[in-house]
């Protein structure tokens, strides 16, 4: 029989309830401008239910009402320094954190409403219905809903999703050596999913000033927490990342209040993240107007049931008995949130002529359907001053160096003059700069922001996207492999490149991803990826792919002068050993965003390519005879891609041969050979063939691995076949 | 060889056959035995069975279609056989244009060959088949207004590319240099030298006179032309005459004159035989702004002096303008090139494809002769004819030229 010990959890666990003694206690302002904001977004949400109910919004609308006490309870004491986000349930985070940014001095309960008050609330539900008028010009819609200068950085629709992010303010405002702290809501469902898993797990590694607040209203869908977890007490989940959990009655907001107050100062003293799970209900159903009993997963009894403890009669009753308010008052206070509401109505609809005793909205309110991509990426006016250079202006002014050593010394040098480059990922901290020597020197000379990630790239991935939005520092994330996109891939896809399209196109999304590609390397299938077609399917993205360690310089410095999210695509077996000519003294030269290089001219056919596939194709070129005019492509986004130089050489060329190293099923030629096709059809004598490797992925073996990928020989094979007998063969 | 495959007589009694459908496309490699076709009779099916082996290079007729016996129906060539110039190849073939080239007694069995081949393009499209052509083939071939359908493709599928319309062009010279160029490149300028691209009009000369130097075997005769008779009667005609005739154009005529009185230099070489006209197609260089063209008099034996004379300056002119129809520059059996103008003494010529001969004029000059033991100043024109020896032995070329030497040092014979 082995002697066992009982072990116990670091991190306090607790439960907190109010007494009537904290309700005796609590200040009458604090319990008034709770009301007042209780009541106006109760109004608020009934007004967009009928909305929904009408069919004047477009999409699900997932109603907050009798859940207003967790949101209320724990944001009227956040400062505007504070930052929050949330999940597709989210109007009642957003308009406690927005009233509280426009009232910060509170709201009378007895006086009419703000302008302030009102265009907040107008703005809102303009949002939430699509119209210009709208925090994101109609575009975000009820479950992307952001104001950034009130610290409400944007509400989400992927379950779990916002929660990286939230790290990402928490990161901020620690290394600003601010006490401000952010607050990420999420619900009972989300909970066991990885993004919010493994950001408890970095936060409490970080110490980070961010609290979890799990929303519990006892269903996902219709699903339940019983169901779903074997631990439903969902707050369990925080002392085993050792982070400081609470439990409160959420439809208590004093309660709440409470609760995060505990909770803040942990936080602001510098302690770590929080978590707080606040038991509401929700009244209807995940969406629409009918409550949850209409569709069967539970009954009248249980909704009546949590009705009869609404957190508005809660404070209601508690405001009357200590006379801080009478039933007149409070009751006018329903009727003036009500009136609010219907007077914004109002403003945005008319009689729809076509179907008499319905409304539309005035047709001048909606957005302009000409501006649908606008501000998908950044205007490049950063870079209005910056004079250009590229290798032939360093002429006879240069010495050799090895490509990953150059990867290193820009970073270090950005690094000193830029104090807001943050650099994270796996080892990059340690092995003397990463397993590659890429971070080499880095943490030596910034050791708080070169910072060595969990193993978690949804996490970190996230966290530095929410430095980007955040937009005091500019991280720089590093992907050990271009295959863990897809680990991290609803950080990068959904998150990071729709960010700023999707909140409005008006806030930038300055970030760097350094991923490696590890082709030739014998790593295999989950390894060996070319993520250029996959990049490029995201359209927030721009796609950097340097083939000299020249260039690498040049546009590593361009990438952290963006304001928008740069991919950098870095050859491990094929490039970091290389070595190339580079400035004897300048680290500060920068390569236009947009502009392809050509390597050779040539009047037979134009060879589009990247990478290391640039060196192998000028290799073909010379082996087949072929005059192939060489281009590097460099930057391969839709945006980036230097089509005034494709386009001048397809018209000399006539012909097009894109080469690309990795497998043909993930590959970048495709979208390029369609455009090609749409933008020079007319020029074009043969059609576009693709160099690419196998449509499977590479493999370990030696020889299946050089048989899935492209190499010189295939480019030379694919030149003699096609354009052999064209002008211009030696 | 390349060479024309023709429908066989599949039976005593049928005059045609229905093709129902190739077995084989082109660019395939046929062995001897092979099913190339299937055809249709009134009694049976039948295979078309190749009895050599070689390539299918292009067929002629489409599927569906009714065939007489003997009309070609396919390309074949050697096993070996690289086509590089198409265009020529059809034209030995007698497949395109110059129908007035072809004489009665060479026509082969199936008379409306060269119509019928050009109906199997029309009709490609008049059925809604497609005429493959790249899409800058397309471009360039409506920019030069050439359509697309007489242009043949050797591109992969036959398509049309942007070759097959350079070559076109240069055929057409109502295309300019200046546009190809538009349509290309751009000019390279280094520290050290100029790129000047091509334009299609160059490279197609390059392409047909490289083709003509490797598969013509030249060979060269000179000669000088005592010229004082005939100066002298030029002076006399142009000075009566309402129209001006140059030196040129008498020796344009003494040309035609010696290819009638010697027939078996009016003849040209083709993959199967040596076909020898009975009219005469003489066609004269023409350096024109836009680059070198070849249009042919036709029947040059029924016209004058003078209409050879308005002829050739009319060609001139529209040389310049770009206004060349396509048929005035297809064929002919000999050409005729001055360089005189330009004081240049003599020179040697390239064959001008499919033509036999082309003679090279230099300038009239003083020089002193021996006449009858005696020295005397005269004017004389040393020529150089460059002969295909395929069709044409040395001998054969000397009498020619000889008949030429008399006919200008005795110019009243040109004009008898
Ligand atoms: C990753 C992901 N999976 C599924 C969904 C679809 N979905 C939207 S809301 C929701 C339920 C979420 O439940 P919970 O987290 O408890 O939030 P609540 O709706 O209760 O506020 C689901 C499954 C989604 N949006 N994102
Ligand atoms: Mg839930």
């Amino acid at each position: 029989m082995p002697k066992s010990k009982t072990l116990t959890l670091e991190a306090p666990w607790v439960e907190i309830e109010s007494t009537q003694k904290d309700w005796d206690e609590a200040e009458p302002e604090l319990l008034k401008t709770m009301l007042a904001q209780l009541h106006i977004i109760r109004a608020f949400e009934e007004t967009a239910l009928e909305f929904a109910s009408q069919k004047l919004v477009n999409g699900p609308l997932h109603s907050s009402i009798g859940q207003e006490g967790g949101a209320v309870g724990s944001i009227i004491n956040l400062t505007a320094q504070d930052q929050i986000n949330g999940s597709h349930r989210g109007h009642h985070q957003f308009l406690a954190k927005t009233l509280g940014f426009v009232s910060p001095n509170g709201i009378d309960p007895n006086s009419d409403f703000s302008p302030e008050i009102r265009t907040l609330l107008k703005r809102t539900l303009a949002e939430i219905c699509g119209l210009a008028e709208g925090f994101c010009g109609g575009r975000g819609g009820s479950m992307h809903l952001q104001w950034k200068e009130s610290g409400s950085l944007g509400t989400n629709a992927i379950v779990g999703g916002a929660v990286p992010f939230a790290a990402g303010f928490a990161w901020s405002n620690k290394h600003a050596k601010t006490d401000a702290v952010s607050v990420t809501y999420f619900g009972d469902g989300a909970i066991n999913i990885g993004s919010v898993l493994e950001t408890f797990n970095l936060a409490a590694a970080w110490k980070l000033p961010i609290c979890f607040f799990i929303e519990n209203n006892q269903y996902a869908v219709s699903t339940t927490a019983e169901e779903s977890t074997g631990e439903p007490r969902l707050s369990a989940r925080g002392p085993g990342f050792k982070i400081a959990s609470w439990r409160v009655d959420g439809m208590d907001p004093l309660a709440v209040y409470l609760a995060m107050e505990q909770a803040l100062a942990h936080m602001r003293a510098g302690k770590g993240p929080t978590l707080i799970e606040a038991d509401v209900y929700r009244y209807f159903h995940q969406n629409g107007p009918f409550p949850g009993s209409a569709f069967g997963y539970r009954d009248k009894a249980e909704e009546a049931a949590w009705k009869e403890r609404d957190p508005i009669t809660m404070l209601e009753t508690q405001l009357i008995r200590r006379k801080l308010m009478s039933a007149a008052e409070v009751s006018k206070l329903k009727v003036r949130s009500q009136a609010v509401m219907t007077d914004i109505s109002d403003e945005l609809l008319e009689e729809n002529p076509d179907q008499v005793g319905t409304k539309r909205f005035k047709s001048n309110l909606w957005p302009d359907p000409q501006l649908i991509d606008a501000g998908i990426r950044g205007d490049l006016s950063e870079f209005d001053e910056i004079k250009y250079k590229e290798a032939q202006d360093f002429h006879g002014k240069t010495v050799s160096k090895k490509f990953i050593n150059v990867v290193a010394d820009v970073m270090l040098r950005r690094m000193e003059t830029d104090d807001s480059i943050v650099v994270m990922g796996e080892d990059i901290h340690k092995l003397n700069g990463g397993p590659r020597g890429a971070t080499k020197g880095l943490k030596q000379a910034f050791p708080d922001r070169v910072l060595g990630t969990p193993i978690s790239e949804a996490a970190f991935t996230g966290l530095a996207g929410g430095l980007a939005l955040d937009g005091r520092y500019r991280p720089v994330a590093e992907l050990m492999y271009a295959d863990f996109i897809w680990v991290a891939a609803d950080q990068i896809f959904n998150q990071i490149s729709k960010a700023r399209h999707m909140f409005g196109g008006k806030h930038d999304m300055p970030l760097v991803i350094r991923i490696k590609i590890g082709t030739n390397t014998g790593y295999g299938s989950q390894h060996s990826m070319d993520p250029a077609g996959i990049m490029n399917t995201s359209p927030g993205l721009r796609i950097a792919a340097p083939s000299t360690p020249l260039d690498y310089i040049g546009m590593m410095n361009s990438a952290l002068l963006c304001n928008d999210p740069v991919v950098m695509l870095e050859h491990d077996s094929d490039l970091y050993k290389i070595s190339g000519e580079v400035p004897e003294s300048d680290m500060d030269f920068y390569i236009p965003i947009g502009t392809a290089a050509i390597k050779r001219t040539g009047a037979a056919v134009t060879i589009l390519t990247y990478l290391s596939m640039v060196h192998k194709s000028l290799e073909a070129v010379e082996i087949s005879g072929v005059d192939a005019e060489v281009i590097d492509l460099r930057w391969l986004d839709a945006a980036s891609i230097d089509w005034n130089c494709i386009g001048e050489s397809i018209r000399k060329t006539n012909n097009v041969l894109i080469v690309e190293q990795g497998s043909r099923s993930t590959s970048y030629g495709g979208w390029l050979s369609d455009e090609i096709q749409r933008r020079y059809f007319d020029w074009l004598d043969s059609p576009v063939q693709r160099v690419s490797g196998s449509e499977s992925a590479p493999s370990v073996s030696f020889v299946l691995e050089s048989a899935a990928l492209a190499d010189t020989a295939k480019v030379v094979e694919a030149l003699v076949t096609n354009y052999r007998s064209e002008k211009g063969v030696s | 060889m390349a060479h024309l495959l023709r429908m066989p007589g599949v039976s005593a009694d049928a005059e045609e056959v229905i093709f129902l459908e190739w077995s084989v496309s082109p660019g395939t490699t046929i062995a001897d035995g092979d099913s190339i076709a299937l055809v249709e009779t009134e009694k049976a099916n039948l295979d078309i069975i190749s009895d050599q082996a070689a390539v299918l290079w292009r067929s002629l007729i489409d599927p569906g279609a009714v065939v007489k016996i003997g009309e070609p129906i396919a390309i074949l060539i050697g096993l070996d056989e690289k086509i590089s110039d198409e265009a020529a190849l059809l034209k030995s073939l007698g497949l395109t244009g110059a129908v007035s080239a072809a004489p009665a007694t060479s026509t082969p069995p199936s008379a409306p060959l060269v119509t019928e081949v050009k109906s199997t393009f029309a009709t490609n499209n008049g059925n809604g088949e497609r005429i493959f052509s790249s899409p800058i083939a397309r471009k360039l071939a409506k920019e030069n207004n050439i359509a697309v359908e007489n242009i043949v493709g050797t591109g992969p599928n036959q398509r049309i590319v942007r070759a097959d319309v350079e070559r076109s062009i240069l055929s057409s010279p109502s295309n300019s240099e200046v546009k190809a160029t538009q349509n290309g490149s751009a000019v390279t300028k280094t520290n050290t030298y100029t790129d000047i691209p091509h334009s299609g009009m160059r490279r197609a000369v390059a392409r047909a006179l490289s083709a003509s130097k490797q598969q013509a075997p030249h060979f060269y005769l000179n000669t000088t032309c005592r010229v004082d008779a005939l100066l002298a009667l030029r002076k006399s005609i142009n000075e009566d005459g309402s129209v001006k005739v140059s030196i040129n154009d008498f020796i344009f005529k003494a040309v035609v004159k010696a290819l009638v009185d010697v027939p078996e230099m009016n003849v040209i070489w083709m993959d199967d035989c040596v076909r020898r006209f009975d009219s005469v197609d003489v066609a004269v260089a023409i350096g024109s702004t836009r680059g070198l063209v070849t249009p042919v008099i036709r029947s040059a034996e029924n016209l004058s002096l003078t209409q050879i004379s308005n002829q050739i300056q009319d060609f001139a002119k529209r040389a310049n303008e770009g206004n060349l129809k396509q048929t005035e520059i297809e064929g002919g059996s000999f050409c005729v090139s001055n360089l005189g103008m330009y004081g240049v003494e003599s020179f040697s010529a390239i064959l001008n494809p499919p033509q036999v001969g082309i003679l090279a004029v230099g300038a009239a000059i003083n020089e002193p002769v021996v006449v009858a033991g005696a020295v005397e100043i005269a004017n004389t024109i040393k020529m150089t004819l460059s002969v295909d020896h395929r069709p044409v032995d040395g001998v054969m070329a000397a009498q020619w030229l000889q008949r030429f030497k008399t006919l200008i040092e005795n110019p009243a014979l040109i004009l008898a």
